[in-house]
C-alpha cells in the first residue's frame, strides 16, 4: 500500500505554476508536508484528495490511477480540507451520520463510529446540539471526526490545527500518532511544531517543487553545520536580517541572541549549534540561506 | 445506495426545513391560499368561468387549487428550492462531499427528493388551508379529502417533481446557477411554461369540465375563463353567481398528462445528472476568474482616464472616496460582455429615436443591471466581511449612504446618454422619471438585500416589476415608457416616495445586521 505521485504539474490559466514536476512515493506512516504559504501544498492536497485534476502527471493508489479513476481511492480516503462548512441546522451527530452515509458506511456501524469519534474529539457532550452554536475550534474538530469516519487508509489533513487551542492541538497530534500504522497520513501545515514530534517522513515544498523528502533525523543531520548562534548589537540585527535568514531572535542584556540559518559562518563570533526542524524548514525554503558572500564584519 | 440517498435527503430536508425562512414561506403560502379564495363580496375573483365560480365545497376548492397551483407554483417554488447545491458550494459542505465515494446519481437523487419534500410540505399546507377555508366560508361543511387531495396528487405533484428537477438542472449548469439563471427562468416561465402547462398538464381538461358544468347550470352564460387575480373592472365584469361543482371526472387525457409531466421530470433529472460535475467547476472558478483577468486589464486600461478623473474629483472628501470604492465594488469584475453591451446601449441612447430609447433602450439598459444591484445590502454577508465592515467607523452614517449613492450613480450612469437627450429636448418629466427610477432601483435592492440576506429576492422582484411595469405598461412603470400616463399618475413622485420608504426599511434592517454582527 503506497501513494505514488508521478511528475505532477499544475498551473493556472494565468500561467502561475502551482506544482512543478513533483514526484514522490508515500509509504505507510505520518508524512509531514511543510511549505510556506503559496508553496503549492493545498493544490497538491486537493489533487491527492481527488478534488482537482493536475495539468499533467498521475497519482497511483494501490496501482490505480486516481486522476482517471478517483473512485478507486475515495472508499479509503479521509480528507480534512483547509476550509469547509457544515449544515448549521443539523446536530453534530446528524451531520456526521450524513457524511458517514456519503462514505457508504452501513447505518449500524455508522452510529457506533460517530459516537466513538465524537468522544475522541471531545464533543460527545454536545453531540445533539445544533452546529449553529459551535465555535471555530469545535467545527474544526467536527472536520477531524468526519475525516476519520471510514477508518481511512489514506488520511489527508490540510492545516488541521487552525483554530484549535494548545490542548486540542496536542490531542489531535495524539489521535494522529495512534492512527499511524498501516495507513498513509499526510499532514500539511506551515506550523513546524505540528509535525516535529509525530512525522516519520517530512516533505518540504516551495514554489511547487519538492525540495526535500526524508526522515526528520536525516533532515536535521543534513543541516547540522548550517545553524549558527551569535550575540549582536541592535544596529547589527538589521544588517544581518537583510542578508541572512534569522530563525530566532531574543533580546537580552548583552545584546540580541540570534539563530541564523546559513551555509557558512555568518559573523566571526558565531558558533555552530544543534538544528531544529524549523531551522531545516527555513534552510530549504529561504532565499537567503547562502547569506552574504563574505563573513560580515560587525560594529561591535 | 438507499442509505446514502436517505441521509442526503434527510440532512438536506432538516437543514432547510428547520430554517425559519421555510416556516415563513409556509405561512405565506397559507395566506396566498386565502387570497386564492376570496369571499363573494370581494372586488376580485381567481377562477371565474363564464362569470361563475363554484361554491366553496371540497370539489371546487380541490380542483381550483390544483389549477391555480399549476400556474403559480412553478414560479414561486422554483426560486424557493433553487439553492440546494449552491448552498453546499457556498457554505463549504461541498469540500467534504466531493472526496467521498457518493455517486452523482445518489447525491442528485437525494437532493431531488429533498426539493420535492419541501414542495410537498407547501402543497400540504395549501390543501389544509383550503380545507379550513371551506369550513370558514360554510358553503358546504362536508369535507371530502379525496376531492381536496386527489387533484393535488394528479396535477400538482408531477409539476412539483418537474420543478424540483428543473431547479437541480439550473444549479448544475454553472452559468445558470446564479442571477442569470433566475432571470432566465422568469422569462422561460412567462414565454413557455405557462403555455405548455395550459395545453400539456391536463388542467385544460378540468377547466373544460367546469365550463360544461356551468353551461348545464346556465345554458345562456357567456364570457371567458379567468384564471389568476381578476379585478372587477370594465374588462372583467363582476361575478354573476355561484354553482355547485361536483368534482373532477378523471379520464385518460388526465392520466396521459400526468405521465407526460413525470417523463419531463425524468428528462430534466437525467440532464442534471449529465451536467453535474461533482463540484469541479465551482472549485476551479478561481481559475476562470484569473483567465478573464487579462481581458479585464484591457478594459481597465480603456476606462482608466475616466477612473483617473473620478479619483481626482473624489479625493478631497472621505465620503466621496468611500462612494468611489462602493462604485468599484458594484461594477468591477463584471464580464467584459456586460461593458460592451452597456457601451452599445449608451450609444443607442444617443442616436436612436426618442420613442425607441424610451420603450426599448432604457428598459434594456436597466435590466442589464439586475445582477449589479442584487448584491447591495447583503454583499457583506455573501463575502463574509461583516466583521470588517460593521466594525468600521460609521457603517450607518457613512457606508450606507455611500452605498446608496453609488447605486444611484451607476443607475444614472447606464442611462446617462438618454438623460442628456431628454435635457436637450427639454423633456422635463422624462428627466424626473429617470431620477426617480435611478433612486428606486438601488433602494429596492438595498431593502431586499438587507431584509432577506439573499440576492434572489431582488432579482426576482425587480424582473417581475420590470416585466409588468415598463414592458406591459400601467402604474408600475418606473422608467416612464408611456410618459404621458406616468405624468398623469405622478409616477415619478410615487416612485421617489416608495424609494424613501425602502431606504428607511433598509436602514433599519442594516441596523439589525450590525447588532447581530
Amino acid at each position: 500500500m503506497q501513494l505514488e505521485i508521478n511528475r505532477l504539474s499544475h498551473w493556472y490559466d494565468n500561467d502561475k505554476v502551482a506544482l512543478d514536476n513533483l514526484s514522490l512515493t508515500l509509504k505507510p506512516g505520518i508524512i509531514g508536508l511543510l511549505g510556506p504559504n503559496g508553496a503549492g501544498k493545498s493544490t497538491l492536497m486537493r489533487i491527492l484528495a481527488t478534488m482537482g485534476k493536475p495539468s499533467t502527471g498521475s497519482v497511483f493508489w494501490r496501482d490505480q490511477d486516481t486522476v482517471k479513476n478517483p473512485d478507486a481511492l475515495r472508499q479509503e480516503l479521509g480528507y480534512l480540507p483547509q476550509s469547509f462548512g457544515v449544515y448549521e441546522n443539523l446536530s453534530a451527530r446528524d451531520f456526521l451520520l450524513y457524511l458517514a452515509a456519503l462514505k457508504d458506511i452501513p447505518t449500524k456501524l455508522a452510529g457506533k463510529t460517530v459516537d466513538k469519534l465524537l468522544e475522541q474529539v471531545n464533543l460527545n457532550n454536545v453531540a445533539n446540539h445544533s452546529l449553529k452554536g459551535f465555535s471555530g475550534g469545535m467545527r474544526q474538530r467536527i472536520g477531524i471526526a468526519q475525516a476519520l469516519l471510514n477508518d481511512p487508509k489514506l488520511l489527508i489533513v490540510d492545516e488541521p490545527t487552525v483554530g484549535l487551542d494548545p490542548e486540542e492541538r496536542a490531542r489531535f497530534r495524539q489521535i494522529l500518532s495512534e492512527l499511524a500504522g498501516e495507513r498513509v497520513i499526510i499532514l500539511s501545515t506551515h506550523i513546524v511544531s505540528d509535525v516535529e514530534s509525530i512525522a516519520d517522513q517530512i516533505a518540504i515544498i516551495n514554489a511547487g517543487k519538492l525540495l526535500s523528502y526524508s526522515s526528520p533525523k536525516l533532515l536535521l543531520s543534513k543541516i547540522k553545520k548550517s545553524v549558527w548562534s551569535c550575540v549582536v548589537s541592535y544596529e547589527d540585527v538589521n544588517l544581518l536580517a537583510q542578508q541572512y535568514c534569522i530563525s530566532h531572535s531574543v533580546k537580552r542584556f548583552d545584546g540580541f541572541h540570534l539563530t541564523i540559518v546559513c551555509e557558512h559562518k555568518p559573523v566571526p563570533n558565531a558558533i555552530n549549534i544543534e538544528a531544529s526542524l524549523e531551522d531545516a524548514f527555513l534552510f530549504y525554503t529561504h532565499s537567503k540561506r547562502q547569506g552574504a558572500t563574505n563573513v560580515l564584519e560587525l560594529s561591535a | 445506495m438507499m442509505n446514502s440517498i436517505y441521509y442526503i435527503w434527510r440532512a438536506d430536508c432538516l437543514n432547510r426545513m428547520l430554517n425559519k425562512r421555510y416556516l415563513i414561506t409556509l405561512l405565506f403560502m397559507s395566506v396566498l391560499t386565502f387570497i386564492f379564495f376570496p369571499n363573494i363580496e370581494a372586488s376580485y375573483g381567481t377562477m371565474i368561468i363564464h362569470g361563475y365560480r363554484g361554491i366553496y365545497n371540497s370539489a371546487w376548492l380541490g380542483a381550483s387549487l390544483a389549477v391555480l397551483n399549476t400556474f403559480f407554483l412553478p414560479i414561486i417554488c422554483f426560486y424557493l428550492i433553487k439553492n440546494t447545491i449552491s448552498e453546499d458550494i457556498n457554505n463549504g459542505v461541498s469540500e467534504l462531499i466531493a472526496p467521498t465515494p457518493v455517486t452523482k446519481f445518489n447525491y442528485l437523487f437525494g437532493k431531488w427528493l429533498s426539493n420535492l419534500s419541501i414542495l410537498l410540505g407547501i402543497m400540504l399546507i395549501m390543501t389544509c388551508s383550503a380545507m379550513f377555508i371551506q369550513l370558514w366560508h360554510g358553503d358546504d361543511h362536508a369535507i371530502n379529502l379525496g376531492h381536496l387531495f386527489l387533484p393535488q396528487l394528479v396535477y400538482v405533484l408531477p409539476i412539483l417533481a418537474a420543478i424540483s428537477a428543473a431547479a437541480l438542472l439550473f444549479e448544475t449548469i454553472p452559468l445558470l446557477r446564479g442571477g442569470i439563471g433566475n432571470i432566465a427562468y422568469f422569462f422561460l416561465w412567462i414565454g413557455l411554461i405557462v403555455r405548455s402547462l395550459e395545453s400539456g398538464s391536463g388542467v385544460s381538461e378540468i377547466v373544460e369540465q367546469i365550463r360544461q358544468a356551468v353551461m348545464i347550470h346556465d345554458p345562456l352564460s357567456e364570457g371567458g375563463v379567468g384564471i389568476g387575480i381578476n379585478i372587477w373592472d370594465e374588462q372583467h365584469s363582476k361575478l354573476k353567481s355561484t354553482f355547485v361543482w361536483s368534482g373532477i371526472v378523471y379520464n385518460f387525457v388526465m392520466f396521459s398528462a400526468f405521465l407526460k409531466v413525470m417523463i419531463l421530470s425524468l428528462v430534466l433529472f437525467v440532464a442534471a445528472l449529465f451536467s453535474f460535475d461533482r463540484f469541479e467547476k465551482s472549485r476551479s472558478s478561481q481559475d476562470t476568474k484569473r483567465s478573464t483577468g487579462k481581458l479585464m486589464l484591457k478594459i481597465n486600461a480603456l476606462f482608466s482616464p475616466l477612473a483617473h478623473f473620478f479619483i481626482i474629483v473624489c479625493e478631497p472628501w472621505s465620503f466621496m472616496r468611500l462612494m468611489r470604492q462602493e462604485i468599484l465594488l458594484l461594477v468591477k469584475g463584471l464580464s467584459p460582455w456586460w461593458y460592451l453591451a452597456i457601451t452599445i446601449l449608451l450609444l443607442a441612447q444617443l442616436f436612436a429615436p426618442l420613442e425607441v430609447v424610451r420603450s426599448v433602450i432604457l428598459p434594456a439598459s436597466w435590466i442589464l443591471c439586475v445582477l449589479i444591484f442584487s448584491p447591495l445590502g447583503q454583499r457583506e454577508k455573501q463575502e463574509k466581511v461583516e466583521g470588517l465592515i460593521f466594525s468600521c467607523l460609521s457603517p450607518i452614517k457613512k457606508q450606507f449612504p455611500a452605498m446608496l449613492l453609488a447605486g444611484f450613480l451607476v443607475a444614472m450612469g447606464v442611462v446617462s446618454m438618454a438623460l442628456f437627450r431628454f435635457i436637450l429636448s427639454s423633456e422635463v418629466y422624462s428627466v424626473f422619471m429617470l431620477f426617480a427610477g435611478a433612486l428606486f432601483i438601488p433602494s429596492m435592492a438595498l431593502a431586499c438585500g438587507t431584509l432577506t440576506g439573499t440576492t434572489r429576492t431582488f432579482e426576482i422582484l425587480f424582473t417581475t416589476l420590470w416585466y409588468i411595469g415598463p414592458l406591459q405598461g400601467g402604474g408600475l412603470d418606473f422608467i416612464g415608457v408611456d410618459i404621458n400616463t406616468s405624468q398623469q399618475n405622478d409616477a415619478a413622485l410615487l416612485f421617489i416616495l416608495v424609494a424613501l420608504v425602502l431606504i428607511v426599511l433598509a436602514l433599519q434592517a442594516r441596523k439589525w445586521q450590525i447588532q447581530r454582527g
